[in-house]
């Protein structure tokens, strides 16, 4: 479902993103983890065309995203992790627009039962002004699933989101995963990444460091002991374990 | 406590310019700054560079007959800016604004709500200082006005009275706002003289004002006399007086005068500060909301609108149109910029006044020759408003590109081409400009009489209407894409979203995007000319003014070609627009 070959990204002599080359298949969640500055949302800025890449091929469904960026985009759902709206359409028209932009024909149906799901049925007629942070990232994501995307990139989707949004959060995504979408989610919240990530994949600097299943990243390290968590995982890759252990 | 405010300001206004020189480090905000001083001083500073006798020019010298005449109009336009917040709410909210920074560090400070008004005293005397300078600036060394020194200082004296009477006017709704009855009975001695004043502006209307002068022998001197002796009249006499106290010291002729003018007129700034302070009114942040809430159900309420306070708030109004779910895309970025548009207070009034215009239109049509004055006044008034809008409305509606670039990131993922979004885009201020300039030219094809010395019939008037509503929008639809085309080509130049950049290098900016858009305005417009005047000249010499339509209508096919053109065009360069290097805040 997304397919990611070379993919570079450079502005001028920095490279954000360095021949990065993964896929995610239909119904894997892929966990998208590296310190600060390390690329992950230039990454998912240039998985879902908001960006162009310097150099590399994105195929999202079997579209390329130079050649069929249309087709390609009709298939993805971006939720970035700051909400950005519509200051003038409230929290229906988000949704009607959503729908008219990707051709929804039932989204009255879909829109009940996102607006149901995330809760804000009572502020259907609310303009983003009048939403709290976790309302709008709510509302973000209900027009990110009104067209039942196959592909779904998250950054940071925990952000501003309350005890019950961050579990509805987990099982949304875990539930889209089951019916066959791709998922990519970039977060530092290492617990979410291993809770929710079939494979997870680090950056550093803009370049793959390791790339699999927990089992198999573990596999890969034989310095690492059998229940060393992500996070330990992630300290001793990036540098940054207290030990100052740092693995090759 | 005030020493603390001062050394805030000063810090902020240091590190703000600081951070404009930094800025200039990058070489196309140095080339725009450049462009910038270049462009004040060969306007504006040169006179002070130059030798005297080629800088001073003619000054204006007022005749004495003027004086009264200016005075009295200046008063009157006081007691409008005075009236202007009872009359529509939320007027001058700027008064109590304080930044969300403000809020967090000074609120919960042991600070006394007086002291904070002191703040925001202080930071407006900033703001009107600055005017003041600007003004000193265009007016200079006695180039339009003999004593610019004595209009400098009425007008810090105008300006603080304003900025104080705003304060203090937006206190007094608070608390009534907050307080229900109660607050009208501490506000009592306020709506006392307010209702004074209504009720003496009414009872001018009705028994005081003279009859106009005859309109077919009068000229202007007697129009003129006309206006002096209707505001001496009856109770506006003494409803002016505060006002022209305000701004005589700025027609003083000597020193003396000057300052024995300049005594009441501060003492009427000492009276506004006695006010404000004394309202002693919670200004917090939740009685601001309600106020704004209040002011917002009010207006609602005057326009025949009584929905719940709580919608009006939101100020949510239906669509122009419903969205449905399937069909072209970009038709939902025109949907949403129309209501975008139309959530806006500019756009909610034009088409009232339109409106109105068009139904006194057909009143006084009706009238035969008995209202050729003031036919002539709205017809023309219809004229200049729509030349007005075709050349600036499409700067002043932003409801575009100019506005969506901040959003850019979302607009990106859309699955819509370029040419889609660019479409989309445009389409809703060109469509309102439309329909604002057909309605425009409809009113002054009904009323306008005659045009100086030319008195067009009927017939002549419907082809002249018909034409400029072939060429009019047109002319607005490529200035709209001109707009869009310079927030694409070169989107750190723009001013994206509604608010306006300042500083030196954003002035520059403004006056190179400017002068580029007006050159490329004419270049654009030069084949559409060429054709207009191929089809017309001859055209005229065998049918008369019946070509001026179908000349007009072939020169808007030829635009709405280029328009066409210019659509694929932008459509490339949006596609091409990568927001890593172009977008907002880089």
């Amino acid at each position: 479902m997304i397919d990611a070959e070379g993919l570079t990204k450079t502005y001028g002599s920095l490279a954000a993103v360095s021949d990065l080359s993964f896929r995610v298949e239909g119904g894997e969640v892929l966990g998208l983890v590296g310190p600060n500055g390390a690329g992950k949302t230039t990454t998912l800025r240039c998985l879902v065309g908001i960006i162009p890449p310097t150099q590399g091929e994105i195929r999202i469904c079997g579209y390329s995203l130079g050649r069929e960026p249309l087709a390609a985009k009709r298939n993805i759902a971006f939720l970035p992790d700051e909400p950005r709206l519509f200051e003038y359409l409230t929290v229906k028209e988000h949704l009607q627009f959503t729908a008219r932009i990707y051709g929804v024909p039932d989204f009255q149906v879909l829109a009940d039962v996102l607006l149901e799901e995330m809760e804000l049925r009572e502020k259907a007629d609310a303009l983003p002004a009048e939403l709290s942070r976790g309302m709008k990232q709510k509302l973000v994501i209900a027009c990110g699933l009104l067209h039942s995307p196959k592909v779904l990139l998250f950054d940071e989707p925990l952000t501003g989101l309350d005890p019950i949004g961050i579990r509805r959060m987990k099982s949304t995504i875990l539930k889209r995963a089951r019916e066959g979408a791709a998922i990519i989610i970039s977060s530092h919240l290492l617990h979410l990444v291993e809770e929710l990530c079939d494979r997870v994949l680090i950056l550093n600097h803009g370049r793959k460091i390791i790339h699999g299943s927990l089992e198999e990243i573990q596999r890969s390290l034989p310095e690492l002991r059998g229940d060393t968590s992500l996070e330990e995982m992630f300290l001793r890759i990036t540098g940054h374990a207290e030990d100052g252990t740092v693995m090759k | 406590m005030i020493g603390t405010f001062f050394y805030y300001l000063v810090c902020t206004l240091k590190n703000r310019a600081v951070s404009a020189f930094k800025r200039l480090r990058r070489p196309k905000y140095l080339i725009s700054a450049l462009v910038g001083f270049g462009y004040l001083y060969l306007v504006f500073f040169r006179q002070f560079f130059s030798r005297p006798r080629l800088a001073r020019g003619v000054p204006v010298s007022l005749d004495l007959d003027v004086l009264p005449l200016m005075e009295t109009g200046l008063a009157l336009v006081l007691l409008g800016f005075v009236l202007l917040p009872w009359i529509w709410p939320g007027r001058g909210r700027e008064g109590l604004r304080f930044t969300e920074a403000e809020i967090q560090f000074l609120f919960p400070a042991p600070i006394l709500r007086r002291t904070l008004i002191h703040f925001r005293l202080i930071k407006m005397q900033l703001g009107v200082l600055f005017g003041v300078v600007v003004l000193f600036l265009v007016f200079g060394r006695g180039r339009f006005i003999e004593h610019p020194i004595y209009a400098m200082v009425a007008l810090w004296v105008v300006y603080s009275f304003l900025a104080l009477y705003y304060m203090g006017t937006n206190l007094t709704q608070m608390s009534l706002a907050e307080h229900g009855a109660s607050g009208f009975k501490r506000q009592f001695w306020t709506l006392t003289l307010l209702a004074a004043v209504v009720v003496s502006i009414v009872a001018w209307a009705k028994w005081f004002i003279p009859p106009l002068p005859a309109a077919e022998t009068a000229g202007i001197s007697d129009f003129s006399a006309w206006f002096i002796r209707a505001t001496e009249s009856g109770p506006a006499h003494y409803l002016l007086l505060p006002f022209q106290v305000l701004v005589r010291p700025a027609f003083s002729p000597d020193p003396v005068t000057f300052l024995l003018r300049l005594v009441p007129a501060v003492g009427i700034i000492g009276l506004a500060y006695l006010w404000v302070i004394r309202t002693d009114v919670g200004f917090e942040e939740a009685s601001l909301e309600r106020a704004r809430k209040m002011a917002s159900w009010l207006e609602a309420a005057r326009s025949g609108n009584r929905r719940s306070p709580r919608r009006a708030a939101r100020g949510v109004r239906r669509p122009v149109f419903k969205l449905a779910p399937i069909g072209f895309a970009h038709t939902a970025i025109f949907w949403k910029n129309l209501i975008s548009a139309g959530r806006l207070g500019m756009l909610r009034i034009l088409p009232a006044i339109v409106v109105l215009g068009i139904g006194l239109s057909v009143v006084f049509s009706s009238q035969g020759g008995r209202h050729e004055l003031l036919s002539t006044v709205i017809g023309t008034v219809a004229v200049v408003m729509a030349g007005f809008l075709t050349l600036l409305g499409p700067m002043m509606l932003r409801d575009d590109l100019r506005s969506d670039l901040l959003q850019v990131d979302l607009l990106k993922t859309y699955p819509i081409p370029g040419w889609g979004v660019v479409l989309g885009e445009v389409l809703a201020p060109a469509v309102i400009l439309a329909v604002v300039e057909w309605l425009l030219v409809l009113i002054a094809a009904l009323v306008l009489p005659s045009l100086g010395k030319i008195h067009p019939t009927a017939f002549q008037r419907l082809l002249v209407g018909l034409s400029a509503a072939f060429l009019l929008p047109c002319f607005s639809l490529i200035g709209v894409l001109l707009q869009n085309a310079t927030a694409l080509l070169w989107p750190g130049w723009v001013e994206l979203g509604r608010t306006r950049r300042q500083g030196i290098e954003a002035m520059g900016q403004r006056v190179i995007t400017m002068v580029a858009t007006i050159l490329a305005f004419v270049l654009v417009e030069i084949p559409a000319g060429l054709i207009f005047a191929v089809i017309f000249f001859p055209g005229f010499w065998l049918l008369g003014l019946t070509i001026l339509p179908v000349a007009a209508l072939i020169a808007a096919l030829v635009l709405l070609g280029e328009a066409g053109l210019a659509i694929f065009w932008l459509g490339r360069l949006y596609d091409k627009f990568d927001v890593s290097l172009e977008g907002p805040g880089r």
